[in-house]
């Protein structure tokens, strides 16, 4: 066993942070304002991912989107939809080239003509030039597309709109539905971790800033607690995520990663701007913008609660629900 | 990255979990009932190593690494968490400060037995008036020549009356900020050490836990562990590698709540089927899998850490945080699940309840924890390293 980052996997983790703050970090408050997704510099830190080869794919598409997130949660969102596109669309064979997003929904048909129907909102839906469907009796490729955006207090630069497909052909079997709905997991939990780490980072600089104001808030146990809860739950919740995407046989950890990482994300959020105080509130500051994003990782792909009941299914499988 | 645990971390975790099931799982209840620490089960617990899984094996030990060791106490704090707590003292703050700091003189007298089975450890650092606040301790060991006399009391000595040896830490130079205490190894029947007092507890009822007095102890220079002046230092070191111990053990407690629940909400019917259909119990049994997975990973990851030789003070603060007060709420929880019958001794909720409450308070209290984690975090962001 060694649970811990490898030399490369840390190489890979600093690398993400470095690209993250060169590429991101200037563009996210603006992301936030104008909701425009920076496509291009998605698909710039996406190709950097799929180009390293030393660090196992899942594990280094978690780690890229929590430190993407880690600075902009919306493009953090929009590099870990994107990747993990172009990783099934890699996986399974697909032509590579143009920028791809995964969508997933219950409103599918198929039949003679492929897939059909409208997609939940899905992160990159309005930039995205192809698709990744998700439906239970497998992974589909989308041929036509009408997308719709949808405007949302959170994520406001991760291009989230609902995509109508016309036809669609087939990518793989059911088979390949489980591990595609794992890898979904793992990049949205990821996210939540970044929010959680973008957290301790703005409650660390509501603390600089008080000190460098004259007072010592490093010394207040209520600001000590609420930062040692704020590394906990980012931290249990980091483990997880991280062990989601090592796993093989994932057995509902990928579902357990996203409770803990998004409920992680909107308490650390709460918390720092505890801290911060009412300048953590004041239009534009980070610390709003990252209890926007946070609560919005308790609800897209999949509400707290779906997977609370699908985790439950896999617990209690003679008991049905009522 | 490999979250895979080892042929012999599986081997070590079977064997335990084999034995817990057959032995203590099912005396618990009474053992806790009538307040009694089970002798003979201790016997059979020395004798597959217990005692002594981290101590290396040229001192009779099984040489575990530290992720095989928490595997091993999460087991028995499944079954039993009054019988995991002593097996936890004895390895992780008796036989690993030893091996650390001891001569070989030392261990061959106070390790080797330890390993053997023959004897439990403690670990006397909390007095009457000073548990958390460690550096303000009374209890004295002047030195008389090439001797000590210890004089003073010990509070809620886990294993006090029934241990072979304890790690007793006292106050060598008063005047002195930083190397005031001094750790020593005293048998428990040396003269001069006397039980003052067993406490009579709202949980691990079967466990001892005792408070010790030393009166005109006089204890030779080979007792000193480590250098004169170095207690604080093997105290905190040996807390240090306790949490991940205590982080394995919460979990445990939590596993043994949540699978009483599990088994309830599919045995127990209510309104024409069992209980478990109703999608608010099935939420909450999700989150004690939830807690308990996240509490698991925590402490895999602090043990291995600190095996690496790596430090861990942050990562082990943070598994004993989150695994122990995850356990009360998860012990919480069971108990609620069972209604009336939570309530009494017929069914083990209520034992792991109560067993849950103290992983928040030894062994450094949730609020020491989260001191440590934010002073880490803290100074971590000084140095530009968050």
């Amino acid at each position: 066993m060694n649970p811990l980052l490898s030399e490369q996997e840390k190489a890979a983790r600093e690398r993400a942070r470095e690209r993250a703050l060169e590429l991101v970090a200037p563009l996210a408050g603006a992301v936030d304002e104008s909701g425009e997704c920076p496509a291009e510099v998605v698909d710039t830190l996406v190709s950097e991912m799929l180009a390293n080869d030393d660090v196992a794919p899942v594990l280094l598409l978690a780690i890229t989107v929590e430190e993407t997130a880690r600075v902009c949660a919306s493009v953090g969102a929009a590099v870990g939809n994107s990747g993990a596109a172009a990783l099934l669309l890699t996986e399974h064979g697909a032509d590579g080239g143009g920028r791809a997003a995964v969508a997933d929904g219950t409103m599918f048909e198929t039949g003679d003509e492929g897939l059909s129907g409208v997609s939940d909102p899905t992160v990159m839906a309005t930039v995205a030039e192809r698709f990744v469907v998700i439906h239970d009796d497998g992974l589909w490729q989308a041929e036509s597309v009408e997308v719709a955006s949808v405007p949302l207090d959170g994520l406001r630069g991760a291009a989230i709109g609902t995509a109508e497909f016309c036809r669609a052909t087939r990518l793989a079997g059911a088979e390949a539905v489980a591990a595609a709905r794992v890898l979904m997991q793992v990049q949205q939990a990821a996210v939540a971790v970044g929010i959680c780490a973008a957290s301790q980072d703005a409650a660390l600089a509501a603390i600089a800033a008080g000190k460098a104001a004259g007072g010592r808030p490093d010394r207040s146990q209520a600001v000590q607690w609420a930062l040692a809860d704020i590394a906990t739950e980012g931290e249990a919740a980091r483990v997880a995520v991280w062990h989601a995407a090592c796993s093989d046989d994932n057995d509902q950890g990928a579902a357990m990663a996203q409770v803990l990482a998004s409920e992680a994300a909107v308490d650390s959020a709460r918390r720092a701007a505890q801290i911060g105080g009412l300048g953590a509130l004041t239009v534009g500051s980070v610390t709003a913008r990252l209890q926007r994003d946070a609560k919005l990782t308790e609800l897209l792909g999949g509400a707290t609660e779906v997977h609370l009941g699908a985790i439950a299914d896999a617990l209690l499988p003679d008991v049905p629900r009522a | 990255m490999d979250w895979g645990l080892t042929a012999d971390q599986q081997m070590i975790r079977a064997m335990v979990r084999e034995f817990a099931v057959a032995e203590i799982e099912p005396n618990a209840g009474a053992w806790d009932k009538n307040k009694e620490f089970p002798v003979a089960t201790f016997k059979q617990l020395g004798e597959l190593g217990l005692f002594g899984m981290v101590v290396p094996e040229e001192w009779g030990g099984a040489g575990l690494d530290g992720v095989a060791y928490c595997l091993a106490l999460e087991e028995l704090g499944r079954a039993d968490a009054s019988t995991c707590v002593a097996i936890s003292v004895t390895n992780s703050v008796y036989c690993t400060p030893v091996n650390k700091y001891g001569t070989d003189a030392q261990k061959e007298r106070w390790l080797r037995p330890c390993a053997r089975g023959e004897w439990l450890g403690a670990f006397a650092l909390s007095e009457p008036e000073a548990g958390s606040d460690a550096a303000s301790l009374r209890t004295r060991a002047e030195r008389r020549g090439d001797e000590y006399v210890l004089t003073g009391s010990k509070a809620w000595i886990t294993n006090g009356a029934v241990c072979g040896a304890m790690l007793v830490f006292a106050v060598t130079d008063p005047r002195s900020e930083k190397r005031r205490i001094s750790a020593f190894i005293v048998p428990r029947e040396h003269p001069g050490v006397a039980i003052i007092h067993q406490e009579d507890k709202m949980g691990l009822r079967s466990s001892c836990t005792n408070q010790v007095g030393f009166e005109q102890c006089v204890l030779s220079s080979d007792h000193l562990l480590g250098e004169e002046g170095d207690g604080l230092k093997i105290a905190l070191d040996s807390l240090d590698g306790g949490r991940a111990g205590i982080a394995a053990q919460a979990v445990g407690i939590g596993q043994g709540a949540y699978e009483a629940a599990r088994d309830y909400l599919q045995e127990r019917e209510a309104f024409g089927g069992p209980i478990g259909r109703f999608e608010g119990l099935r939420h909450q049994l999700a989150r004690m899998a939830i807690e308990i997975h996240a509490g698991r990973l925590l402490y895999l990851q602090a043990a291995t850490l600190r095996d690496r030789g790596a430090r861990n003070t942050r990562q082990a603060a943070i598994a004993k945080l989150h695994a122990s007060e995850a356990s009360n709420r998860i012990a919480y929880q069971a108990v609620q699940m069972h209604g009336g019958y939570g309530y009494v001794t017929d069914y083990p909720v209520e034992r792991f309840y109560r067993d849950a409450r103290v992983t928040t308070i030894y062994e450094g209290t949730s609020e020491i924890q989260r001191l440590i984690i934010a002073r880490s975090v803290l100074a971590a962001a000084q140095a530009g390293a968050a």
